[in-house]
């Protein structure tokens, strides 16, 4: 079945090449019967439910090439012409599939996943140019001031359909790989090679590609917001996170050929970049919102800079070494609290940057720790609190005295 | 003796009349794609679908002076609308156009297409005979009927 299946391939191949030279009609006609017999082969040999339904999406394949042969076909075949002779064929796999004691559901179920297949395939197409069209009017629209909510508008639809053509395309990869309700070390070669041809066939790699570039090309351009950097910090933990998840099963699958194994370690190789670049604008947009506020931190690209230089400063503030008086480090305080601590770095900031490994729960906490002593450094301790120390010592000189004078009566 | 003369006339009249052919029109005699056949040791070309066979010897000895290495030289054959048979092979300088006769083929036209003979001809059935290279993309299509070549030019 797998060395059929090769030349089933490579049928379909040069097929293909008949179209970029002169082409005797003969030789298409050939090929066509060719490519019937062996389907007809591959049908008679079919052994699972898989197989029957893999043929049936290579009848599905070659029908759609020949289409536009028609003409020549119903002329030339003979006795059935091209419409009866992919009829006969279907026919042929569904007398194979019952022969097989083939299940309807699971049949069903596959035939529905390759659906999906399709459709999630259509759909990236759509999101693609879809996407296309709005960085163009990204590109048009920032030079631009009058048209500033328009260009907001834009980016937001822009970072969605990101976000959802990342999960379409995932989506797709796993419904590939569903239908085969197994582990890839448990698979036949068939069934790797069936699946090999499904991811060529939907142009997964390119997609993968196409996803991180287009990911990258909207993390390069002008006027995005800090909100902006912080989701586009969750879908790159997100896109590599799954990819860690279907990069070792696409190796698995590609194992035999050095080209595709070479695109597996591309999509590695520009996903490192990706996160690079999002690493980069995280941390400088992150100094950017701070400094805009006025805390000017030493600069810092990780998540150990960033903890050591805010505890720095923090600690540094807390120490006044300027002997500033104690409202103006207070409204300071109050300043970056309510404008950048409540609002925007620990409801925002934090949780992304923990979330996605770059910062660490304990350097979280030590953060927390810091802002928590710089507000006490800087409040002034309350008159209650007093009060209540103040009514502890005295019950305790009370309890002191009682038991003093209960004593000497004792002695008496 | 005019009367006589009328008479003779018309039943001569009537004798042609019923003798004349009949015509069964019109009739379409074309293959839709070409048949590539290689000629058994004898030289004999059978085509199984259409139930024709003839002898090629004298034709592979007219274009290649070898009517010994017949099996080596397989021929592209197809017929027109009109019932042409047009043959040619690798290597071939012409395409020869014959006419079907009492268990014969008679040449009709022998159309002289390369100076060098054709690389991987193959015929394509477009209303008109349609020669192709099938090895040269830039080689101009050559369209043909049993008058000789209608479009394009020999190489």
């Amino acid at each position: 079945m797998k060395k059929a299946l090769y030349i089933f391939i490579l049928f379909l191949g040069s097929v293909c090449l008949l179209n970029a030279r002169q082409t005797s009609e003969r030789v298409l006609v050939n090929k066509f019967e060719e490519t019937v017999k062996e389907l007809s082969l591959f049908a008679d040999s079919a052994k699972t439910v898989q197989d029957c339904a893999e043929i049936s999406s290579m009848v599905d394949a070659v029908e759609e090439k020949y289409m536009e042969k028609k003409d020549l076909l119903d002329r030339a075949l003979y006795p059935d012409d091209y419409q009866k002779t992919i009829e006969k064929l279907r026919g042929k796999l569904l007398i194979r599939r019952n022969d097989l004691g083939v299940i309807e559901t699971q049949y069903t179920r596959i035939t529905e996943l390759e659906m999906h297949a399709l459709e999630l395939s259509n759909k990236i197409d759509s999101l693609d140019s879809e996407n296309d069209m709005l960085t163009n009017t990204i590109k048009r629209l920032s030079g631009n001031k009058a048209l500033i909510d328009s260009l907001k508008m834009v980016i937001n639809k822009l970072r969605q359909n990101l976000i959802d053509r990342d999960e379409v395309i995932f989506a797709l990869v796993d419904s590939l790989f569903l239908q085969y309700d197994k582990n890839i070390a448990n698979m036949t070669d068939v069934e790797k090679q069936s699946i090999y041809g499904k991811l060529e066939r939907r142009n997964v790699f390119t997609g993968l590609k196409k996803s991180i570039e287009d990911n990258l090309k909207f993390l390069r351009s002008t006027n995005l917001t800090p909100a902006d950097y912080v989701e586009i910090a969750r879908q790159n933990n997100q896109f590599t996170s799954q990819w860690k998840g279907v990069g070792p099963k696409l190796a698995n699958i590609y194992l035999a050929g050095k080209k595709k194994t070479d695109e597996v370690r591309q999509v590695d190789s520009l996903l490192v970049v990706w996160s690079k670049e999002v690493d980069r604008s995280n941390w400088g947009t992150l100094s950017l919102v701070l400094s805009q506020n006025g805390i000017v931190l030493k600069p810092f690209n990780n998540g150990n800079e960033f903890t050591a230089n805010f505890t720095a400063y923090v600690d540094e503030l807390i120490k006044n070494p300027m002997q500033e008086p104690e409202d103006a480090r207070a409204k300071q305080f109050n300043a970056f609290n309510d404008n950048v601590w409540k609002n925007n770095i620990k409801p925002t900031w934090l949780p992304v940057l923990v979330e996605s490994g770059k910062l660490t729960v304990e350097q979280e906490k030590k953060i927390q720790e810091a802002v928590d002593s710089w507000e006490s450094a800087v409040t002034p301790i309350s008159p209650l609190v007093y009060i209540g120390i103040g009514a502890v010592i005295i019950a305790i000189i009370i309890g002191l005295a009682m038991r003093l004078k209960k004593k000497p009566d004792e002695q008496e | 003796m005019k009367t006589a003369f009328c008479f003779i006339l018309c039943t001569v009249a009537f004798i042609i009349e019923g003798c004349s052919s009949l015509t069964l029109q019109p009739a379409d005699f074309s293959w839709p794609k070409e048949e590539l056949i290689t000629p058994d040791v004898n030289g004999t070309v059978k085509i199984p679908r259409y139930q024709v066979s003839f002898n090629s010897k004298q034709l592979l000895f007219e274009e290649l002076q070898d009517s010994v290495n017949v099996t080596k030289h397989p021929l592209n054959v197809i017929r027109d609308r009109n019932g042409y048979y047009f043959i040619t092979a690798k290597n071939f300088k012409n395409v020869y156009v014959f006419n079907q006769d009492e268990g014969a083929l008679n040449l009709e036209k022998k159309i002289n297409i390369s100076e060098v003979g054709l690389e991987a001809p193959a015929f394509n059935q477009k209303g008109l005979i349609e020669l192709v290279n099938e090895l040269k993309e830039e080689w101009p299509k050559i369209y043909m009927s049993n008058d000789g070549i209608q479009e394009g030019e020999k190489k």
